[in-house]
């Protein structure tokens, strides 16, 4: 799935009708790969060992989340107040993943605090959109989806992330299977992004 | 209070159907109001279509009636009165002398060729084809022309900058502009002097339309007659700026601000 989204993402890089952060938008896809493999490279084979994984991803979910910020930051280029919301989001996501980087459980911690971060984007992508002109129809707009997908994957996995140590713990019979609805949200996440890329690479006529 | 295995499990389920449908519910609700906006917006763009459609088709109601009123009056003033001059000469050609006659009938020739000469005429600036097909500034040009024949006005008309071929259906809307702002003066202000300015700029075009005659109040909203409302309501959909500066006994300045698109 995380491959088709890649690909689809990458098919439509030199649409030169399109804005700068579609075309770029297969650099996303591409780091969830490298981080798939990372997390496979790890578990099944054992090339390196959990904790050198664990910094990989960390390193990961900042550069995912500065992904989104720029994303996010030229999608709302011409409102000055979403670009400062942006900021303000950002600075303090940043802060926040930074300190948590040198706690001993930082990775589901960290994964949590960046989505509520693109979670509060997606928010406000959703307020410009009632309040501007709606002059676009959403079931061709490959942004919306794009940002759909997001607010979904976000949305149900901020709650898993923030708990899972919680769970294991408390509740370790089920935090398997809790966990593994992140990986039913990202599926679901991707399934939009291919539809909103679909939408730039085929045309239908309006 | 604590919960067994099953327990736990049954209550994980049910916490996450509960999120995933208040996420799903909250996702409709926003397609939904978005849905219910954009029909709003569309109905109100077919509003205004509409409207522009019905004030283009009163224009050009309108600049029928005036062509048909100034074809009345050219028959039955002029045309008319040459053709019966005409008829006369005819009628009452002196057979006895050949020079006499030849002379009468060379008249009535001349004053069929002027007949003929002003029918043509006539039929150039009849309806909105003048507009359509040779563009704003010739239809201005042979509106002012119409008017200079009279003698009773001295005519002043200039264009500037690089011409700009607007919408067809706009530039009949600004001529319509122009014919009602020249009756107007025509009808009201007892001038002798008539200024036509077509500017053409980057983005816009400017259009002053003076005169010296006698002038009004614009503080006076009666003033206002019905003329001067068509042309703020034909600028404004041509989402155009106006402003008329008159002085009374000083004549009338209308200028215009068209923007291209």
């Amino acid at each position: 799935m995380i491959f088709l989204s890649f690909a689809t993402a990458f098919a439509n890089r030199k649409k030169n009708l399109t804005p700068k952060y579609i075309r770029l938008f297969y650099i996303y896809p591409l780091m969830i790969l490298i981080l798939s493999t990372n997390a496979l490279l790890v578990t099944l084979i054992q090339l390196y060992s959990i904790k050198i994984a664990s910094l990989i991803e960390q390193y990961f979910t900042t550069a995912d989340f500065i992904f989104w910020i720029v994303f996010f930051y030229q999608l709302f280029k011409d409102s000055t107040i979403l670009k400062k919301f942006v900021f303000l989001v950002s600075l303090v996501i940043l802060v926040l993943i930074t300190f948590v980087t040198y706690h001993p459980l930082s990775t589901y911690i960290n994964l949590g605090i960046s989505n509520i971060g693109k979670c509060l984007f997606c928010l406000a992508y959703f307020y410009d959109l009632l309040h501007s002109v709606p002059k676009v129809i959403l079931r061709f707009e490959a942004v919306f989806w794009i940002v759909l997908g997001l607010f979904f994957n976000t949305a149900v996995t901020i709650p898993i992330y923030l708990t899972i140590h919680y769970l294991n713990i408390n509740h370790s019979e089920i935090s398997q299977q809790i966990f593994s609805l992140t990986n039913i949200a990202i599926i679901i996440m991707h399934l939009l992004f291919i539809k909103g890329q679909l939408c730039i690479l085929l045309p239908q006529k309006r | 209070m604590h919960f067994t295995p099953s327990e736990t499990i049954v209550l994980f389920i049910v916490l996450c159907s509960v999120l995933i449908l208040l996420l799903v519910f909250f996702i409709a609700l926003i397609i939904y109001r978005y849905q219910q906006k954009q029909n709003a917006y569309f109905k109100n763009l077919e509003e205004i279509k509409i409207d522009h459609e019905n004030i283009l088709l009163q224009s050009q109601v309108e600049m029928q009636e005036k062509t048909f009123q100034n074809i009345s009056i050219e028959i039955h003033d002029n045309i008319g009165q040459k053709l019966a001059l005409a008829k006369l000469l005819l009628n009452t050609l002196p057979y006895e002398s050949v020079e006499k006659l030849s002379l009468q009938v060379q008249s009535s020739i001349d004053i069929v060729s002027q007949v003929v000469n002003e029918l043509s005429d006539m039929g150039r600036g009849m309806s909105n084809e003048i507009v359509l097909q040779n563009g704003i500034i010739k239809a201005t040009e042979a509106e002012l022309l119409q008017i200079k024949k009279t003698s009773l006005y001295h005519i002043n008309f200039e264009v500037g900058g690089d011409t700009v071929f607007l919408d067809v259906k706009r530039e009949l809307i600004l001529f319509r502009v122009i014919q009602e702002c020249l009756h107007n003066i025509i009808k009201h202000a007892r001038a002798t002097l008539i200024g036509v300015q077509l500017q053409f700029h980057k983005d816009w075009l400017s259009l002053e339309i003076s005169d010296n005659g006698k002038g009004f109040d614009t503080a006076n909203a009666n003033n206002m007659g019905t003329g001067i409302k068509n042309i703020k309501k034909r600028i404004r959909l041509l989402n155009g700026m106006y402003t008329i500066k008159s002085v009374v006994d000083n004549g009338t300045t209308i200028k215009i601000e068209i923007p291209f698109i």
